[in-house]
């Protein structure tokens, strides 16, 4: 008895990861929070882009390619030392920045993305904190998930089946620059294979979407669930790394022991930029000492709150307010936005649910209605028949950029 | 978590092939997930048998794009208030002579009093000094070609920023670090020296490819 309910349980959560996209209100929400800090980084960077990253700053193209040469690391910045590639790659990244910010064909965007943020950090390794670090893996992540079903243009501008020229022009293009850049020489190995893999995934929906649908459809709907479902996993557990061994770490150290680790920095010159207020807050011991134990307990309790929802939303809570605390007083915004925007995974479907109510009263209808759940779900199927499109019973959400 | 119910009537009835492939896809992920999660914690945990008997292999998946560190104000919170000075050797008329040492940290404290989005600017003397000592041994010679690299890099910021506070031809440049400890907190017992404690790297040769030619 108890083994069949147990098989019941096995065949249901397979159902689940198979036929769902789980945490998809949690997706998007990561995706804005990832796309909007790096996109806000680099306009906040944007005199300062030389300095950091250009070809004349003081890690020339030259010195660049001898620290690549030891790691191998992948950026594009690097395939010309000209003034006005470096241009060109840096607002690629600010476009592409926006686009997976604004959900705009999103599931290429995050690869564009992904591309921008690797470039660009990859350039210097000598300058980048742990804020770039979460932006990078996450830029990575989020190429494997669905992030862009709900708060998206992908969601409000659903697309037809079969007519969908710019997605074959896009396509086009990016098959043409990766053909380009593999004959100049710039890009190969397994970075060529990636770019091409995902091209092939692309090119394989659409083909499924315009001639097969059916069976092959399903298959290709159940393979890219499953592919996101293991992607929200990841980023579960890399953020529950992330806290846990920021925590745990602490531990060994005498001044988080002694419960005055948070008054150091506080004092450090480049970490003050309002100094009065830095002194105000680190003026009294209890106040310290409660903020020092406080990051270590939540940080190392982290992981274990995900077994108790209200627990979890509390202590979530707490982590974001000290981010933004640290945003503040230590100077480190991007660096906090970044790390709140990897929290944002945790955040209660119920809240996002809410949120999108409200927003959707501004915007009109955003993220996918469920199948013959409204009219006007209806009337986009009566709007393709009008067009002669085939009139395949297709439902909003499969309409998404879908990959 | 909440799941976004898709349609079951399409999926529903699938030939066996196909129920094969989709489980086959599941497996492969569920492999993936599990050695990428297995990498990560082993990557980030201490040393432990596990990490020091497969460290290539670690090491190869990880690196370059999935390096990660989370040792942030740990083990010890940053407790050192640190300044990179740098002075130049110029040609003049009457000879060879030394600028005073200038403070090049200055720009960075600058440029975040008062700022609620402090650049990056402020990373590449901090944290290139920390990584110049770590790939440097004690007579200050590179053990790595990082070394060599970030050596250089820190040569170049610090022409960048003092060339236009000095006049005349510089042929050669000195760093040194001025480091004071942040006074122990009012309430505790443990006292901390107020002495800057310097340490002074040997000159280094400039040429004119040393300039960056994007200054601020």
């Amino acid at each position: 008895m108890s083994e069949t309910k147990r098989g019941n349980a096995l065949a249901r959560g397979y159902e689940r990861i198979t036929r769902s996209t789980l945490g998809a209100y949690q997706t998007a929400v990561v995706r804005i929070g990832v796309a909007a800090t790096w996109l806000g980084f680099l306009l906040r960077e944007w005199p300062n882009r030389h300095e950091l990253y250009g070809p004349e700053g003081p890690l020339s193209s030259d010195l660049a390619t001898q620290l690549l040469q030891e790691d191998a690391a992948f950026t594009v910045l690097l395939w010309s030392d000209t003034g006005w590639w470096f241009e060109l790659c840096y607002v690629f990244a600010i476009l592409a920045s926006l686009a997976l910010l604004l959900g705009w064909r999103t599931r290429t965007a995050s690869v564009l993305f992904m591309i921008g943020v690797l470039s660009v950090q990859n350039r210097n390794g000598f300058i980048d904190d742990g804020g770039d670090n979460v932006l990078h893996l996450m830029a990575i992540y989020l190429v494997f998930a669905r992030c862009g079903e709900r708060f998206s243009l992908d969601a409000v501008f659903r697309r037809r089946e079969g007519r969908d020229v710019p997605g074959v022009l896009l396509w086009s293009l990016v098959a043409l620059t990766v053909l380009t850049a593999w004959a100049f020489g710039v890009l190969g190995g397994g970075w060529l294979l990636i770019f091409t893999g995902l091209l092939a995934v692309h090119a394989v929906w659409w083909i499924v979407d315009r001639f097969t649908g059916g069976e092959p459809r399903a298959v290709c709907d159940m393979a890219t669930n499953l592919v996101h479902n293991g992607a929200v996993l990841v980023i579960i557990v890399q953020v529950c790394v992330l806290y846990a061994s920021a925590g745990w770490y602490k531990i060994e150290g005498t001044r988080w022991q002694d419960g005055t680790a948070a008054y150091y920095p506080l004092q450090v010159d480049v970490f003050t930029p309002w100094p009065a207020l830095s002194d105000a807050v680190s003026a009294y011991g209890l106040p310290i000492l409660l903020m020092t134990y406080g990051t270590v307990i939540m940080q190392v309790a982290f992981p274990f709150t995900l077994f108790n929802r209200r627990i979890k939303n509390v202590v979530l809570a707490c982590l974001i307010a000290e981010h933004i605390g640290i945003a503040i007083l230590l100077g480190l915004p991007f660096f906090s936005l970044a790390i709140i925007s990897a929290d944002l995974i945790f955040l209660p479907t119920s809240l996002l649910r809410r949120v999108e109510a409200r927003v959707g009263g501004w915007f009109g209808p955003l993220g996918p209605r469920r199948r013959g759940a409204d009219a006007p779900g209806v009337s986009d199927d009566a709007a393709a028949t009008d067009d002669g499109a085939p009139t395949t019973p297709t439902t909003s959400t499969e309409a998404l950029d879908r990959v | 978590m909440e799941s976004e119910s898709q349609p079951t009537g399409e999926h529903a009835g699938l030939s066996r092939r196909a129920r094969a492939l989709v489980a086959v896809v599941a497996g492969a992920v569920a492999a993936a997930v599990v050695v990428h999660l297995g990498m990560v914690f082993f990557y980030v945990a201490p040393s432990n048998v596990v990490s020091e008997r497969y460290a290539t292999e670690i090491y190869d998946y990880m690196s370059p794009e999935l390096v990660q560190d989370w040792r942030l104000f740990a083990p010890e919170p940053l407790h050192v208030n640190r300044s990179l000075h740098a002075r130049a050797r110029v040609k003049t008329d009457a000879g060879m002579v030394s600028s005073e040492w200038i403070d090049l940290t200055a720009i960075d404290v600058d440029g975040t009093r008062g700022h609620l989005l402090p650049s990056h600017t402020r990373n590449p003397l901090r944290k290139g000094w920390s990584t110049f000592l770590e790939t440097h041994n004690a007579d200050y010679e590179a053990t790595s070609t990082t070394g060599l690299i970030v050596a250089t890099y820190l040569k170049r910021v610090a022409l960048m920023r003092m060339q236009h506070r000095i006049d005349g031809e510089i042929t050669e440049v000195q760093l040194r670090s001025a480091a004071r400890d942040v006074p122990e907190p009012a309430w505790s017992d443990l006292t901390t020296s107020d002495d800057v404690s310097y340490t002074v790297l040997p000159w280094w040769p400039v040429s004119e490819h040393d300039f960056p030619e994007a200054t601020r």
